[in-house]
C-alpha cells in the first residue's frame, strides 16, 4: 500500500462464499480477494465460464457479487466498487451448487447450441408458452437475486445549486474545480471513488513535490476551505436539460447496515458543468480473454500502486500503446516476474519504451492469441510475435487495447462526438449545453499538459496517446469475448451481421451487447471495431447506440428517496380529520385528499352503512364534511366581467346575498367544472367548484383573467384551504341550524353571516342531496367547535354524520352530475341536460365552441340518462350499455347507487341519443366483472322531480 | 437537527393590486411599505411579504383595518387567507439543508438571507418561504398538507 491511498493497517474481517478472510481498511473487495489469493470470483451470465477480477472500478463487467445479508443484501455489486467494512459478507451468484463446481457450466459445453439470437430462434408459439420457457431461462442464466424483504435502508433527496459542477476528481477535475473556487464561484466537485485523485492513485508521479495522491487531497482541502463542496463516493447518474445533473452519493457501502441515509440522490442545478470523467481502458480480443488472471493493465497497476497487491507472480503485459508499460514497472517493484511485454505496434519508440527495453523483454508486432488455464486460473498464453507463435507460462496477463473516453454525460447533454482514428476513439465534439470536457475524457492523458501551472515529475515520462488494439480475425479457434458481462463473443457479432442485424441497435438487441449493468463500458468500442471490420466500414459508420441514463446502476430506493410508504405521495388532511376519526370514519382517497367515506357502526358493512346514512338524510338530518371543495373569491371593480367570462350561466342579475348553480366550460364548449356562484358584495364573489378540479380551476381563472381579459381589476384568491365547509342536509336541517345560530336560516340559494358555537360563519343555502340543505363555511382553524356543535345537534334531532358514499347515493337519485364521471371532458351542457341554464347572450368561455356543427346533431351525442335496474342486481359502474352481450356499446354507466328512497339499483349513464331513448331497455354489461344487469332508460332524476323538498 | 414548530398562520391577508396600479403610490396612500420581489419587510403592524408581481401578504393583526381603507379601493383588494395556511417556524443553522432535501430551491444562495421570500415546491407542496434571520425561517404550508410536510421535516 502507498501513503495517500486511504488504506490503513487496520485489519478488516470479511467473508466470501462462507470463508472468512482479512483485508485492510480502504481496500476494495476485489483487492482484498486478490490479496487473499482468491482468483475465481464469479460465473458468467450465460455460459457460466469462470471469471475473476478484470477491472478496478465501476467498469468491472464480470466480478459481480451479492453483498450483505437478508434485507440488506445487494446483488450485482462490482467487487471492485465496494470497500471493505467489518463484517462484509459477499457471495458469488449465478452458480450452483458452488462457484467452483457450477452445474451451469454445462452451458459452456453446449455453447454452440446457444448462440446469439437463441431465444428468438427457439421459443416459438403463443405468448403463454414464454411464461414456461422463462422459468428455465431464468434459472440457467442471469445475475444476482434481488432481496425479497423490504429494503430497510433510508434514502434521501437533496438539491444543490452551483456556478460550476465538476464531475470527476482526477487531475483535470481537481485543477478545474480549484481554479473555479479560487475565482469566487460556487463549486461542487463529485467523485465516484472514496478518494480524490483518479489516475493519480495508480501512477508513480509527484506534483509540486508531493506524491500525486497527496496533491489531490491538498487540492480538495483548498476547495473546501474556499467554500466549495466535495462529494466523494458520488456518481453522476444523468445529465438533463438546462444543466440539470443528477447524482447519487453512497454514504454506506453496499450491504452495510447503517442508521442514517444509505444513499442520497442529488439534484444539481448548475451554471456550468465540467466533465472530467476520465477514460476506460479497453481489453484486447483473443481466445479465452475472460480467464481469471487476465486483467486490464490499468487495474493491475492500481492494485499494485494503490493497494500493494499483485494478481500473480509471472506476468505478461500485452498492449497497443505506451501506457501499459507503466504496469510492468509497478509489478516489478513488487517482485513480480515480468515475462514479456507484447506490443502490437511494429516499431514503438519513446522514453518509457526505452527504459522498458533496458529492463524487460519487449516483443513488438506481438499480441495474444489464446490463453489457457489450469484449474480455474490462468496458466499460460500463446502469442503471435511477428511471424511466429510463442508460448508463455504465466498466471497474469495485464492487457490494454487503448482507452475509451467516458462521454455518456456529454452525450446525454446533447453533445456531439468526433471520431479520432489514431486513438480509435470518439472524442467530445460541440456541446449543446454550458459544459466542457477535460482530461482523459477529452483525449488528453499527459499530466503536464493537464496541470500547466504545476511541477509534474514523472520518472517514466509522458507516453503516446492510447491507440486501439488489433482487430480479432479468428487467428485461433475458441471464444474471444467483446462483452464480458453478457458473454458476447466476436462470433456472436459476426452471426448478427450475417443474419442481417447490421444496425448497431439491432446487433445490440440480438446479441445483448452492451446491456445489463455494464452498459458496454469496456466492450462497446471493441465491438464496434469488430463490426466495422466485418462490414468493411469506417468505425463511425457502424453507428452508436443511445447513451441513456444511468450509465452506472442506481439503487431503486435512491430514486424513491423519502417518498415511500405513507409519504409515497402527498396526502391532504381535512381540518377535522381527528374529529372524523373519533366518529369512526372509514377514509377514502379523493385526489390527494383523504375524505370520510362512511361511518360504519360495529359489524356494519360499508354498503349498509352508506345506505343507512343516506336514508338518515332523507328522513331527518345529516352532517357531511365538504371542506375539500374548491372555493375562490373574485373581488374588484371588474370582478363581474371575470365571473361572467368563466361562468356559462346568467350572473349579472344575481343580487348581493344570493347564489346559483353554475357551470364552467372549456374553450371547446365541453363542461370543465361546476359549482355554485355567490355574490358576497357588489364587487366580491364566491365561486365553488369540484374537489378534484380545484387546481385546474385556479389555473383557468388566472388564464381567463390574464390572457383572455388582459388583467381586469379583479383579484382571484384561492380560499379552498381557508374555509372549511360543513353541509347540513335533510328535512330537519333548517330547524337544527336555526337552533344553533339563533337566527332564521337563509332562503334557498341565499347566504347569510352568523355565529355558531361562538365562531363567525357564513351560511350558504344550497342543496346537493335534494333535501333542504346548508353549507356552513368557517375558517379552517376554527372549524372544530362548529363541527362538534352541528354533529351534536344533528344527533339530538335523530340524525348524524354521513360520508362520501351516502352523498353519492343522494346525488345520483337527484341526477346531479360529478366532474370526472358524468362530466368527463367529452360532454357539453346540452349532453348533461343543462342547455336551458346557459346564458343566451353568450360571451362566456366555451360559447363559440358550442356553436360547432359537430355538436348540433343530438343523435351523435352521448347524453345523460337515468338507468333503473330491472332485476335485483347491482349495476356495475363503468359497465357498457348494449342491446345484447357482445354488441357494439351505445353508452356506459357513469355512477351507480342503490335507491335511497325505495329499493333496487339505479344509475346515471351517458347514452348515445339518450334523451330520445327514455323507456328503452338495455343491458349494463361488464364482462370484466362478470356482470349483466337489464336496465330501463329514463330521465336522470329519480326522486322529488319537482324539487319541493329543498325549497323553502 | 432543526427545531420545527407549526402553528396556524393567524391573521394573514392577501393584498392584490391591479396591474394598472402603481405600488409605490399605493404604498404611500395606505402608509405601508410594499417590498420588492423576493423580499419582506417588517413594521410595527407585522410583516409584509412579496409573493408575486401583483400580490403581497400581510401577516399580523395590525393589517386587518386595511381591508376597509378607502385609499386602497381604486388600486386593489385585501382578502383574509390565514385559515388556509400553517406557519412552520424552523430555527437553528441547518434549516437551509432541510429545505434543500425537500425540493429544488437554492436556500444556500448567498443572497437568500434574512428578509428574503420565495415560493417553491417543498415535499411536492407549494410553500411560501420567508427567511427571518440567519438561523430562522418561516415556511407557510397549505394547511391540509401540514402533516405531510411535518412528517418529512421531523423525520417521521
Amino acid at each position: 500500500m502507498r501513503s495517500g491511498s486511504g488504506i490503513t493497517a487496520e485489519s478488516v474481517a470479511f467473508s466470501f462464499d462462507g470463508t472468512t478472510y482479512h483485508g485492510q481498511r480502504g481496500d476494495t473487495l476485489a483487492a482484498a480477494l486478490i490479496a487473499n489469493g482468491v482468483q475465481l470470483v464469479a460465473r458468467s451470465f450465460k455460459l457460466h465460464r469462470p471469471r475473476g477480477i478484470m477491472a478496478a472500478g465501476v467498469e468491472e463487467a464480470s466480478a459481480l457479487v451479492t453483498v450483505g445479508s437478508g434485507a440488506h443484501g445487494e446483488p450485482n455489486v462490482r467487487a471492485s466498487d465496494v470497500y471493505l467494512y467489518p463484517g462484509l459478507v459477499a457471495r458469488s451468484q449465478n452458480a450452483w451448487p458452488s462457484l467452483r463446481r457450477d452445474i451451469g457450466a454445462v452451458n459452456s459445453l453446449a455453447a454452440a447450441l446457444i448462440p446469439a439470437g437463441f431465444y428468438y430462434k427457439t421459443f416459438f408459439g403463443p405468448p403463454s408458452r414464454w411464461m414456461l420457457y422463462e422459468r428455465f431461462i431464468r434459472r440457467a442464466a442471469g445475475l444476482g437475486q434481488p432481496p425479497r424483504l423490504p429494503d430497510p435502508d433510508h434514502y434521501g433527496h437533496r438539491s444543490a445549486f452551483c456556478d460550476v459542477l465538476v464531475v470527476g476528481a482526477g487531475p483535470a477535475g481537481l485543477n478545474a474545480a480549484l481554479a473555479a473556487t479560487l475565482a469566487g464561484k460556487r463549486v461542487i466537485l463529485i467523485e465516484q471513488d472514496v478518494l480524490p485523485g483518479g489516475t493519480l492513485l495508480r501512477e508513480d508521479v509527484t506534483i509540486n513535490g508531493a506524491p500525486g495522491a497527496h496533491w489531490a487531497q491538498y487540492v480538495v482541502a483548498r476547495i473546501l476551505e474556499a467554500g466549495g463542496r466535495v462529494l466523494t463516493r458520488t456518481t453522476a447518474t444523468g445529465y438533463w436539460d438546462d444543466n440539470f445533473v443528477t447524482a447519487v452519493e453512497r454514504r454506506v457501502e453496499p450491504g452495510q447496515p447503517g442508521t442514517g441515509e444509505a444513499q442520497v440522490s442529488w439534484r444539481l442545478r448548475c451554471g456550468e458543468v465540467v466533465l472530467a470523467t476520465g477514460a476506460i481502458e479497453r481489453p484486447l480480443v483473443f481466445v479465452n480473454n475472460d480467464l481469471p488472471g487476465v486483467m486490464l493493465a490499468g487495474a493491475v497497476r492500481e492494485l499494485a500502486l494503490r493497494h500493494g497487491v499483485v494478481p500473480g507472480r509471472r506476468a505478461v503485459i500485452a498492449t497497443s500503446h505506451d501506457e501499459a508499460y507503466r504496469t510492468a514497472f509497478a509489478l516489478a517493484a513488487l517482485g513480480v516476474d515480468i515475462v514479456a511485454i507484447l506490443d502490437s505496434r511494429a516499431d514503438p519508440a519513446g522514453p518509457v519504451i526505452a527504459v522498458a527495453r533496458a529492463r524487460f523483454t519487449v516483443l513488438t508486432d506481438a499480441r495474444p492469441l489464446r490463453a489457457w488455464r489450469r484449474g480455474m486460473a490462468m496458466a499460460g498464453l500463446e502469442a503471435q510475435v511477428g511471424g511466429t507463435r510463442q508460448s508463455f507460462a504465466i498466471d497474469c496477463l495485464a492487457m490494454s487495447g487503448g482507452s475509451s473516453p467516458v462521454l455518456h454525460l456529454h452525450r446525454q447533454a446533447g453533445g456531439a462526438l468526433e471520431f479520432d482514428a489514431a486513438r480509435g476513439a470518439f472524442l467530445p465534439g460541440a456541446g449543446r449545453q454550458r459544459h466542457s470536457t477535460l482530461g482523459a475524457a477529452a483525449g488528453v492523458h499527459d499530466l503536464a499538459a493537464l496541470l500547466p501551472d504545476a511541477t509534474v515529475v514523472d520518472p517514466l515520462g509522458a507516453g503516446t496517446p492510447p491507440a486501439p488494439g488489433p482487430v480479432w480475425r479468428d487467428e485461433a479457434p475458441g471464444k474471444a469475448f467483446v462483452d464480458f458481462q453478457n458473454d458476447v463473443t466476436t462470433a456472436d457479432l459476426a452471426l448478427a451481421q450475417r443474419e442481417g442485424y447490421v444496425s448497431v441497435e439491432h446487433t445490440k438487441r440480438y446479441t445483448t451487447l452492451g446491456m445489463g449493468t455494464d452498459q458496454g463500458k469496456t466492450g462497446a468500442m471493441v465491438a464496434l471495431a469488430q463490426i466495422a471490420d466485418l462490414r468493411a466500414l469506417p468505425l463511425p459508420d457502424t453507428g452508436l447506440t443511445t447513451f441513456r441514463a444511468p450509465y452506472t446502476p442506481v439503487t431503486l430506493g435512491a430514486f424513491a428517496g423519502p417518498m415511500r410508504g405513507d409519504h409515497a405521495a402527498p396526502l391532504r388532511r381535512l381540518a377535522l380529520a381527528n374529529a372524523h376519526d373519533a366518529l369512526g370514519a372509514l377514509w377514502v382517497p379523493a385526489g390527494a385528499w383523504m375524505r370520510p367515506r362512511a361511518y360504519p357502526h360495529q359489524g356494519e358493512s360499508l354498503g349498509v352503512a352508506s345506505l343507512r346514512e343516506a336514508r338518515m338524510v332523507r328522513a331527518n338530518v345529516g352532517v357531511v364534511d365538504v371542506s375539500s371543495l374548491a372555493k375562490f373569491e373574485i373581488a374588484g371593480p371588474d370582478a363581474l366581467t371575470l365571473v361572467a367570462a368563466v361562468c356559462a350561466t346568467p350572473v349579472a342579475k344575481l343580487a348581493v346575498g344570493r347564489g346559483r348553480y353554475t357551470v364552467m366550460l372549456r374553450e371547446d364548449g365541453m363542461v370543465m367544472d361546476d359549482g355554485t356562484l355567490w355574490r358576497l358584495e357588489e364587487t366580491r364573489w364566491l365561486l365553488t367548484s369540484s374537489t378534484g378540479g380545484a387546481a385546474r380551476m385556479a389555473r383557468h381563472l388566472t388564464y381567463v383573467a390574464d390572457v383572455l381579459l388582459g388583467h381586469p381589476r379583479a383579484a382571484v384568491v384561492d380560499l379552498g384551504e381557508h374555509w372549511a365547509g360543513l353541509a347540513l342536509a335533510g328535512p330537519a336541517a333548517a330547524h337544527v341550524l336555526a337552533g344553533l345560530t339563533g337566527a332564521p336560516v337563509p332562503a334557498h340559494m341565499g347566504l347569510d353571516a352568523a355565529h355558531l358555537a361562538g365562531v363567525p360563519v357564513r351560511i350558504l343555502a344550497a342543496s346537493y342531496s335534494g333535501e333542504r340543505a346548508f353549507e356552513v363555511h368557517v375558517r379552517r382553524d376554527q372549524a372544530a367547535p362548529v363541527f362538534a356543535a352541528l354533529v351534536e345537534a344533528a344527533r339530538a334531532a335523530g340524525g348524524g354524520v354521513y360520508g362520501l358514499d351516502a352523498m353519492d347515493h343522494l346525488r345520483v337519485e337527484k341526477g346531479h352530475v360529478v366532474i370526472g364521471a358524468e362530466a368527463d371532458g367529452r360532454t357539453t351542457p346540452a349532453d348533461l341536460g343543462m342547455a336551458g341554464m346557459l346564458r343566451k347572450t353568450g360571451g362566456y368561455v366555451g360559447w363559440q365552441g358550442l356553436t360547432r356543427p359537430a355538436l348540433a346533431d343530438a343523435a351523435t351525442r352521448r347524453q345523460l340518462v337515468g338507468l333503473t335496474a330491472l332485476d335485483a342486481g347491482a349495476i356495475a359502474e363503468g359497465a357498457m350499455l348494449v342491446a345484447r352481450e357482445g354488441a357494439e356499446p351505445v353508452g356506459h354507466v357513469t355512477t351507480a347507487a342503490p335507491r335511497v328512497a325505495g329499493e333496487g339499483a339505479i344509475a346515471l349513464g351517458l347514452l348515445l341519443n339518450g334523451a330520445a331513448r327514455h323507456g328503452d331497455r338495455l343491458l349494463a354489461w361488464s364482462p370484466t366483472r362478470h356482470s349483466t344487469v337489464p336496465v330501463e332508460v329514463g330521465p336522470p332524476l329519480f326522486f322529488d322531480p319537482e324539487g319541493a323538498r329543498y325549497r323553502d | 437537527m432543526t427545531d420545527v414548530i407549526a402553528s396556524p398562520a393567524g391573521a394573514l391577508f392577501a393584498l392584490d393590486l391591479w396591474h394598472s396600479a402603481d405600488p409605490a403610490a399605493v404604498a404611500a396612500a395606505i402608509s405601508l411599505a410594499l417590498p420588492a420581489p423576493g423580499q419582506a419587510v417588517e413594521d410595527e403592524r407585522g410583516t409584509v411579504l412579496r409573493l408575486s408581481r401583483q400580490r403581497w401578504w400581510l401577516l399580523g393583526d395590525g393589517f386587518a383595518d386595511l381591508a376597509h381603507d378607502s385609499a386602497l379601493t381604486d388600486h386593489g383588494v385585501i382578502s383574509a387567507v390565514g385559515g388556509g395556511w400553517t406557519r412552520v417556524q424552523m430555527t437553528r443553522p441547518d434549516w437551509r439543508a432541510l429545505l434543500m432535501t425537500s425540493g429544488l430551491i437554492d436556500a444556500e444562495h448567498p443572497d437568500f438571507g434574512p428578509g428574503s421570500t420565495a415560493i417553491s415546491l417543498l415535499c411536492h407542496v407549494r410553500c411560501v418561504i420567508h427567511v427571518r434571520a440567519a438561523q430562522a425561517c418561516d415556511i407557510f404550508v397549505p394547511a391540509s398538507y401540514t402533516d405531510h410536510c411535518l412528517a418529512q421535516w421531523r423525520g417521521q
